[in-house]
């Protein structure tokens, strides 16, 4: 409850006053301290941890805090008096004024929350920017003094310290002020009043109640101070009418289009020195001669707010009323999605090709490509024979960095996430060819028919191996031997109807009392693990007289090119039943009749399974009892909603409507042919539905995925071009925490790497919504990530490799020429990683840091910028779900 | 497709408390949600969850050896899956006329049964909704859904409330009532060595990540290393709090609200925890001693078994007894911690031995003396083993109890190469504060275990165990012991009333 009461604390601001925080007043840029910028980008709350959560002392680093500033002056023998600074807004004109005499030095006092170890550096600019006057620094205990000489009236100020050591680390300051002699009463003009206060005071010695009417410093108010402000009745900070500037309308165009911002501005006295322009807070351009314009490229997608702002020769400056104007999907944006959807990671040559064809063109393509396969690489790999647990990893890399068929091999990872075979079984993982030929199952059938893909699965021996299937025997009462129930069970649960009847839209279906109906009960599971008795490894039809070998099957570890050759055939070839003699599982009988049971079993009953196999008469062939239940299964009405719902989570969205869910099914249940379980209709479906196809601004908050890391690898890489010429040798398993924490085909069980409705604590737990990528997502593998994004993805995975091909190196080199142009490097970078997604507030933090960061060598500072900016969109929570 | 939604009413009550917490109404509401605390000892609950459906029937074994006696019925409806006599090491469970083993594994933890009598066997528990007789289960009266089924069972286990969605866990929502026991600490009082699970799933408490100990050249704690190390010599910003700005920005897309939510956290925890474990090194990181191994400020000893001899002669890793090395490093730093109570988690994998519960075994013979589950057993008798004898060298043996939970026993016959899912299952309860050396059952006299045979009115089909205790008895025990309430009870098992042990099972007081 506690936690909870802290757990966030939500502060919003209007955006004028955000704004006014930023560019004036007193600012404390506590880089790098957390939270400064979301002062500095468009509106954004905050989350705020409770104490529970508050940084400790001493671990992260913590700049010191700006406490106060004053205007100090030393009135004679009166005394030292302190003018204190007020936090106001400057870009209204509305700032602390200092009514004193300026005279030869002025010292602003800056207190911070800690003692100071160093000054840094400082500078003083005018409104227009322009330096004012002369300043040096010194220190004293928590205070920075600035002294400030030969600053003119009616001016105002802004000193900017920059590099203030204590500490806690180094912290930048700032403070405006404007100088107007005789101003009390901060109007930023004198005026009749001003002159009848400090009349009023004539006589009384400077004390703290009235110390700025003595104005001349004395240490008495006297007649030349009522003089002195008598005299400047009437004038004003800046002394002329402030200038204006109007904006001209700008058109709603895409993101990317280059438009025209043009500004008029007028001056009463003096010049103008510039006009600049703001998207938000964040300045996006300047121009000093007229006419004023500048040429934006409209930035991120949505509604945006652009300002003029004019400043004149005398310092002031004026605010034009903000125009707004809506910026629409960047031209590539969907086709960037649909790639980020469909493959394992977009390139910007395939964004820029794809961009040029509509979404079903490229589907067609990708599901013409001929499909490239593993085993053959596999088994051919010269490794195999010596190290069969060596080759498999290396084939499924190459494929997905590399092979052209990306959509089918894309749908073949989401469907070995659905039907898990995992290498952390030690049998599949040492023997190569059953993995991969399992792979390239889902692979040829993930544009073929689910029935064909249920009967192949059921049928493999890497799947007959993982869940047991393989060597299952009818009963045998004389050692009170039952069938193995594992895969009857997982391939109801898990790879085709789930528990619990379903809805056409996914929806549970409730009985009378309203509790779900369960789809099978533990004697179907006995039946089904009954007609999926009698089958192993094919084999040679000698073998079939041969009992022993029912037991013992001939398939040997592979040791040399002819073991190798051998255990590759029987691993990726169609398990066979065996219907000859066969020896008892302890080896002391013959049994025979074959290995399979064929007395009649009773099938899943369901609406229609009357004629779907409900029935399976005795003495049935195995290979029939095979399809009878395949039958059953695959005509059962779980299935669309079932295998849809997570086929949409895998490609699109964690959170599919359950109208998203329903039109899948439909296309499923029937391809608009009459035909069932149509898989290249199913995925054509799931990537065009208008939920997966609707630009950012139309999505629900819900929509996306988290990204998994093993999409993340790949996509990070393909994204710059990254290949490793050794044949993705150098990639080992990368579940741990200090790694990626995820391999593929590397599942803890058959329940794969998450559950589909899994839900972690907190946001997505109050909205009743699921994350199923959360469920490998814990404080330590966040922190593993965040290590890893730098030292196995910035640079390159393997990138301190000796030999070259045994680095995955990336090309960045595009990017880090965009550098010197920070806008122009994070907006390719956006399309690129984003699809053009980001934020107007990522955008601008980025921009900043990467404005920040310089180095007298170019090239150091370029590599800088990109590295920086590459880290915080790969670790920031926009990329890191996939939307 | 949730037909529950305590979410929304969570939420604003969340937003009420948030939009009221100064007043004086919110100050005695969250009294009122403290009322278990303050507590002036510490307490810490081990939850070892053994994935898979542990075959039990093969971990406490019925030993009456007479010719029709209880162990021939065991032997006949195991058939080849049966622990020969001779190699069941016997327990003194004192039950009047019955006798028992364990597995030939348990060594260390028969040891610690027969003569520290530390260790309490609580046997034929499993997920229930109500007490269930062998004509209610044939009539599928109010079963738990999807008995057999891993996950749901799984589930079933961690939330404690099978008749609802899983929502949290009882280790969660016992969290919840007594994490005010920590003050302000900024550790969660939910600690998991083994990832995210829904056991420790709180409505506030969060589930806080260590990592299973490797050795002493390992931490435990994931913190970001880069930080420190990005670019030290250019002295050029560190993107740090850029970064940790993305993360703290509230977002209106929930999915990236939860990331930074949990990165947030995960970042903070992470830095006060590895201070809290470790010497510091000039950056902050834990420092190394000359040897390159950490430096630890509660230093464990003796070292955990991170190894095991299989029944092949194989060294293999034993992550449990990592897992419970990290736990025992939690426990020992809980002063500089700042808590006085703390749910843990670990795990062990690999117990659904359908096809492969003797894979691997070198014993010609008989096969099932060796091979993976025996395997297993051994890990979890060497790493519970040492994690005991360390909270007697730590000085908290009576403060910390562990205990195991499984999805599901199986059935007591064998496919030919092992088992298939079943339903109740023997579990070890371990501790200083455990009533050990005996077995507790059911309710009733003579149901300290069941009758292992097929057929007896125990079981359901193929040897599978109509479960005696529920879930909710046994894990009531353990809330009521880390300090909840009688009405506590009740908001962590709300069908706990149902059963006739509401105020918990003797072995645990």
């Amino acid at each position: 409850m506690k936690r909870h009461n802290n757990y966030r604390i939500t502060r919003l601001r209007g955006p004028w006053q955000s704004i006014a925080i930023i560019f004036l007043s007193v600012l404390l840029l506590a880089w790098p301290s957390p939270g400064a910028h979301a002062q500095q980008g468009e509106p954004v709350q905050l989350r705020k941890l409770g104490p529970k959560y508050a940084a400790p002392p001493g671990s992260i680093s913590a700049a010191a805090t700006l406490l106060k500033v004053y205007s100090r002056k030393t009135h004679g023998s009166a005394g030292q008096f302190d003018l204190t600074v007020d936090p106001i807004p400057a870009i209204t004109g509305a700032i602390t004024i200092e009514p004193r005499a300026i005279g030869a030095a002025h010292v602003l006092v800056f207190r911070f929350s800690e003692t100071v170890t160093s000054t840094g550096t400082v500078s003083v600019v005018d409104a227009g920017g322009n330096a004012l006057g002369t300043v040096s620094l010194e220190m004293s205990g928590t205070d920075v003094l600035a002294t400030i000489t030969n600053i003119p009236d009616k001016r105002r100020a802004t000193i900017v310290l920059t590099g203030v050591t204590t500490a806690s680390g180094s912290t930048n300051a700032s403070a405006s002020i404007g100088f107007l002699v005789g101003d009390f009463d901060n109007l930023a003009s004198v005026a009749t009043l001003d002159r009848t206060n400090v009349k009023s005071r004539a006589g009384q010695t400077a004390v703290l109640a009235n110390f700025k009417y003595d104005v001349d410093t004395s240490g008495l108010i006297t007649a030349a101070d009522i003089a002195a402000v008598k005299a400047r009745v009437g004038q004003s900070l800046g002394t002329a009418a402030p200038p204006s500037v109007s904006l001209a309308s700008i058109a709603d165009a895409p993101m990317g289009t280059l438009v025209a911002l043009n500004a008029t501005a007028s001056v009463a006295t003096g010049t103008i020195t510039r006009v600049e322009f703001f998207d938000g807070s964040a300045k996006i351009g300047e121009d000093t001669t007229s006419p004023y314009s500048f040429s934006w490229s409209l930035s991120t997608e949505g509604a945006h707010q652009i300002t003029a702002k004019v400043t004149d020769s005398n310092g002031a400056s004026a605010l034009s009323t903000p125009v707004s104007v809506t910026v629409g999907p960047h031209p590539q944006a969907d086709a960037a999605r649909l790639l980020t959807q469909a493959t394992f990671g977009a390139t910007q040559a395939e964004i820029t090709r794809v961009a040029a064809m509509t979404p079903t063109a490229y589907l067609d393509e990708q599901f013409a490509k001929p499909q490239t396969l593993h085993v053959p690489t596999v088994s051919a790999d010269p490794n195999y024979p010596t190290a069969p647990y060596s080759v498999m990893m290396p084939s499924v890399w190459q494929k997905y960095f590399e092979s052209q068929d990306q959509l089918r091999h894309r749908v073949a990872y989401a469907l070995s996430q659905i039907m898990v075979v995992s290498m952390q079984n030690n049998t599949i993982g040492d023997q190569a060819c059953g993995m991969a030929s399992y792979l390239d199952l889902l692979g040829a059938n993930a544009f073929g028919n689910f029935r064909d893909l249920l009967k192949g699965i059921t049928l493999s021996p890497a799947m007959g191996e993982y869940l047991d299937m393989k060597g299952s025997a009818k009963a045998d009462p004389v050692l009170n031997l039952i069938p193995n129930e594992n895969y009857a069970r997982e391939v109801m649960q898990l790879f085709t109807i789930g528990t619990v009847m379903l809805n056409t839209d996914g929806s549970v279906q409730l009985d009378g009392s309203s509790k779900p109906i369960n789809t099978y009960s533990e004697a179907d599971a006995q039946a089904v693990a009954r007609a999926f008795t009698g089958w192993n490894f094919a084999r040679p039809a000698a073998d079939n007289t041969n009992p022993y070998r029912w037991l013992y099957p001939d398939v040997p570890y592979p040791s040399d090119a002819a073991s190798a050759a051998k255990a590759c055939t029987a691993w990726s070839s169609a398990m066979q039943p065996w219907t000859t003699s066969y020896r008892s599982s302890d080896n002391t009988r013959t049994i025979t009749g074959g290995a399979h049971d064929s007395t009649a079993k009773t099938l899943l009953t369901y609406p229609g399974s009357a004629t779907h196999s409900q029935n399976v008469p005795a003495g049935q062939a195995p290979d029939q009892d095979i399809d009878s239940v395949v039958d059953n299964l695959f005509n059962h009405p779980n299935v669309g909603p079932f295998i849809g719902a997570q086929l949409i989570q895998r490609l699109v969205t964690s959170n599919p409507s359950p109208a998203y869910v329903g039109r899948i099914a439909a296309v499923f249940n029937n391809n608009g042919s009459g035909v069932r379980g149509d898989m290249k209709a199913v995925v054509r479906a799931i990537l065009l539905d208008t939920e997966a196809r609707a630009p950012r601004t139309s999505q629900p908050n819900s929509f996306g995925k988290l990204r998994e890391p093993v999409l993340r690898f790949t996509h990070l890489h393909r994204a710059f071009g990254a290949v490793m010429t050794n044949g993705y040798r150098s990639i080992y398993d990368l579940g741990s925490s200090d790694s990626l924490g995820q391999s593929p085909l590397h599942a803890p069980s058959v329940f794969n790497f998450y559950a589909p409705d899994y839900t972690p604590s907190g946001p997505l737990a109050q909205a009743d919504l699921v994350g199923p990528e959360f469920g490998i997502t814990t404080s330590a593998t966040l922190s593993g990530f965040i290590d890893f994004s730098k030292y196995g993805i910035l640079g390159g995975f393997n990138n301190g490799a000796v030999n070259p091909g045994d680095r995955l190196a990336p090309d960045y080199s595009q990017y880090i020429a965009k550098a010197p142009t920070p806008e122009a490097m994070v907006d390719s970078l956006n399309l690129l990683l984003l699809s053009g997604g980001m934020s107007l507030q990522l955008r601008k933090q980025l921009v900043d840091v990467a404005t920040k960061l310089t180095d007298s060598v170019p090239a150091t500072q370029n590599l800088e910028r990109f590295k920086t900016v590459f880290w915080l969109i790969l670790t920031s929570p926009e990329y890191s779900i996939q939307k | 497709m949730k037909t529950f939604n305590l979410h929304q009413d969570r939420r604003r009550f969340l937003q009420m408390m948030s939009a009221a917490a100064a007043t004086p109404f919110m100050g005695s509401m969250m009294q009122a949600a403290y009322a278990a605390g303050p507590y002036t000892d510490y307490r810490a609950l081990v939850c070892v969850f053994l994935f898979g459906g542990n075959d039990s029937q093969n971990m406490i074994i019925p030993l009456n050896l007479e010719a029709g006696g209880e162990y021939s019925k065991y032997v006949t409806g195991r058939g080849n899956l049966a622990i020969p006599s001779a190699n069941i090491i016997p327990v003194s469970a004192g039950v009047s006329g019955r006798n028992f083993g364990f597995h030939p594994r348990l060594t260390g933890l028969a040891n610690i049964f027969n003569t520290e009598r530390k260790l309490a066997c609580v046997n034929n528990v499993s997920v229930l909704l109500q007490p269930t007789s062998k004509a209610q289960y044939a009539a599928g009266t109010n079963l738990p859904p999807q008995l057999f089924s891993h996950s749901d069972m799984q589930s079933h286990w961690q939330t404690g409330r099978a008749d609802a969605p899983a929502l949290s866990g009882w280790g969660g929502r016992l969290g919840d009532l007594i994490e005010a026991a920590n003050g302000n600490s900024q550790v969660s009082i939910s600690i998991s060595a083994a990832g995210q699970n829904l056991f420790q799933k709180g409505n506030s408490a969060v589930s806080y990540a260590v990592s299973g100990w490797n050795g002493p050249k390992s931490t435990i704690v994931k913190r970001v290393r880069a930080y420190r190390d990005w670019d030290k010599a250019a002295n050029r910003p560190n993107p740090q709090g850029a970064m940790e700005n993305q993360f703290n920005i509230l977002r209106a897309n929930v999915l990236e609200d939860q990331w930074g939510d949990a990165a947030s956290r995960a970042l903070i925890t992470s830095e006060f925890v590895n201070s809290s474990l470790y010497a510091l090194d000039a950056n902050g990181g834990p420092a190394k001693d000359g040897s390159g191994n950490y430096i630890e400020d509660f230093p464990i000893t003796p070292v955990p078994p991170l190894t095991f001899v299989d029944s092949a002669g194989l060294t293999k890793t034993n992550r449990l007894a990592g897992q419970l090395r990290s736990v025992a490093s939690m426990i020992a730093a809980r002063d500089a911690l700042g808590v006085k109570r703390q749910v843990f988690f670990v795990s062990l994998g690999g117990f659904d031995n359908h096809g492969d519960q003797f894979k691997g075994s070198a014993d010609a013979t008989t096969p099932i003396l060796g091979g993976l589950h025996a395997d297993l057993l051994l890990q979890l008798d060497q790493a519970l083993s040492w994690f005991y004898g360390w909270t007697k060298t730590a000085g908290v043996a009576n403060n910390v109890t562990a205990f195991t939970a499984s999805d599901f026993g199986r059935t007591l016959t064998s496919n030919g190469l092992g088992s298939d899912h079943g339903w109740g299952g023997h579990h070890f309860a371990l501790g200083g504060a455990v009533s050990g050396g005996a077995f507790y059952g059911g309710p009733n006299a003579g149901q300290e275990f069941p009758t292992v045979a097929l057929g007896s009115s125990n079981e359901v089909g193929q040897g599978r165990l109509l479960p005696t205790t529920s879930v909710e008895e046994y894990g009531a025990t353990f809330a009521k012991w880390m300090g909840a309430s009688a009405s506590d009870l009740g908001t962590v098992f709300p069908n706990l009333s149902r059963f006739p042990r509401a105020n918990g099972m003797p072995f645990l007081t």
